[in-house]
């Protein structure tokens, strides 16, 4: 009996840990998608010149999951608003939408860019295209070397929590 | 004949209503059916009254919501509620208007014209962008299926079976475009003469203003045999849709660029049928307009078509041929 139990403190931690682990492994996946949504973005934008909602929509109905409810949230909220860009998208919430993987924070580099094509004439497309992605870049590649760091310590750090509980306990 | 319009319907007038802050979209949406359905313009002036003009009358909306014809005892339009519109107006999105707003105007879905001025922003002698906007100009576009019907005996020649080029002429507001557009529906629903079969339409609108498309769609019913190419420039669309369309009838918008008289000259020389319509008070004034006079002496229109709002919009004061001698009684 005591040894089932110990058996299970010992998953039940290890378990934990590779969860947290995956939390980490998340981020710069989704990070990648809104990426990924830039980029289409500005295909819709820069070749079609549709309409920001407009080019949000399309963009969401191609993309799955997450990133593609959030783009729709975010066309729907500036169909139906009158404020600026920025404040008409503050509702929508990016840490929700992509299940706890990004913060609203992460969403700022989309917002400004935004904000920058709402008054931008085709000629100055590219330039917060080009900023967005960098900024976005950028984000990638701190959320990966901070999940290679924390998802490995994660994982050992459950599997030793287990180890410890178990000793401890008997 | 005076034509009886009818107003714009009420999903179109709730499309431009939406533009308008929530307050004063109430207040005009409260006016009688009387005024709504003869609603013409909706005109917005910074720190001006809000203007509405209906059957050439101009009334300002009073803070109650009813109409006055004081200055003093209206509703002024605020720079925070223009800037409201033109946002709405524009989608948050000024690229994707751009080229529109450099041309002064910004079309709306359902092919209401938003005229746009201000202080322009001018590069290499053309007009690059509005930076500041004072006033916007809401037109409201209507449908009057029928419109044509006076017309069609002229615009088709029943002895040779082919429709006939021609131009429809008048100062702004005489309802040109509701012309054009009914004619193209008549032709395409192949109801322009007993027995004749439907032709195939080409509509260039340049200023989505014929067929009202929203995402290519048409608004308005133009009928089953129409091709809609939507915010393509007339002379390049005239020509694309010659080559690759093989219409019998190409109907467009305001013609006034050489490069569109030039287009109308390829058009009528490969057999196609040109309807058209052109800003002028009459035939002699269109005729003095550059790169027009070649246009009239190639005989490239059989028939033009004056209009006036002598007896309300679409008034037809004259229907003139090829050589500018008239055919119908004016002043119908």
């Amino acid at each position: 009996m005591k040894l089932a139990g110990a058996a299970l403190v010992l998953i039940a931690c290890t378990l934990i840990g590779l969860r947290m682990a995956q939390g980490y492994r998340d981020r710069p996946r989704a990070l990648r998608q809104l990426l990924q949504a830039v980029m289409e973005l500005q295909s819709e934008v820069e070749y079609h010149a549709a309409p920001i909602p407009e080019a949000l929509k399309a963009v969401g109905a191609r993309l799955e999951g997450w990133c593609g409810a959030w783009l729709m949230a975010l066309a729907d909220a500036l169909g139906r608003s009158d404020e600026w860009p920025g404040r008409a998208v503050e509702g929508v919430s990016l840490a929700s939408t992509s299940g706890g993987a990004l913060q609203d924070g992460d969403a700022e580099p989309f917002y400004r860019l935004l904000r920058s094509i709402a008054v931008a004439d085709r000629d100055h497309l590219q330039q917060p295209f080009l900023a967005a992605r960098a900024d976005l870049e950028l984000a990638i590649q701190a959320a990966q070397d901070e999940a290679e760091r924390g998802a490995r310590l994660w994982q050992s750090f459950g599997a030793l929590a287990g180890a410890f509980i178990v000793l401890l306990l008997l | 004949m005076s034509v009886a319009r009818s107003g714009p319907s009420n999903s179109a007038l709730a499309q431009a209503i939406d533009l308008l802050p929530r307050d004063m979209g109430l207040a005009i949406a409260s006016l009688g059916e009387g005024v709504l359905e003869q609603l013409e313009e909706i005109r917005l002036r910074v720190g001006q009254p809000l203007e509405l003009c209906w059957r050439q009358r101009s009334t300002f909306l009073a803070p109650d919501g009813g109409l006055t014809t004081s200055p003093d005892r209206s509703l002024r339009v605020s720079a925070g509620e223009l800037s409201h519109v033109l946002h709405r107006l524009t989608q948050f999105s000024r690229y994707a208007v751009e080229e529109d707003m450099r041309q002064g105007f910004v079309t709306l879905p359902g092919g209401h014209r938003v005229g746009i001025a201000g202080r322009a922003v001018v590069e290499s002698g053309r007009v690059r962008a509005f930076r500041h906007v004072t006033s916007l100009n809401i037109r409201l576009s209507r449908d009057h299926p029928g419109a044509a019907r006076a017309l069609l005996p002229y615009v088709y020649d029943r002895g040779s079976h082919r429709p006939l080029s021609s131009l429809v002429l008048s100062p702004p507001q005489c309802g040109k475009t509701t012309l054009v557009r009914d004619v193209a529906r008549r032709f395409s629903y192949g109801d322009f003469a007993p027995g004749e079969a439907g032709l195939k339409v080409a509509v260039i609108d340049e200023r989505s203003e014929i067929a009202g498309s929203v995402d290519g769609i048409p608004q308005f019913d133009l009928g089953p045999r129409v091709d809609v190419l939507d915010g393509c420039p007339k002379a390049e669309g005239m020509m694309m849709a010659i080559r690759s369309l093989s219409p019998r009838v190409v109907v467009t918008d305001e013609i006034g660029r050489v490069e569109d008289a030039e287009a109308v000259l390829e058009a009528s020389l490969a057999g196609v049928a040109v309807v058209a319509t052109a800003h002028a008070a009459s035939l002699e004034a269109w005729r003095r307009r550059p790169g027009m006079e070649p246009l009239f002496d190639a005989r490239a229109f059989d028939r033009y078509i004056v209009l006036s709002r002598r007896h309300g919009p679409g008034t037809i004061e004259a229907v003139l041929d090829a050589e500018g001698k008239p055919l119908g009684r004016g002043g119908r």
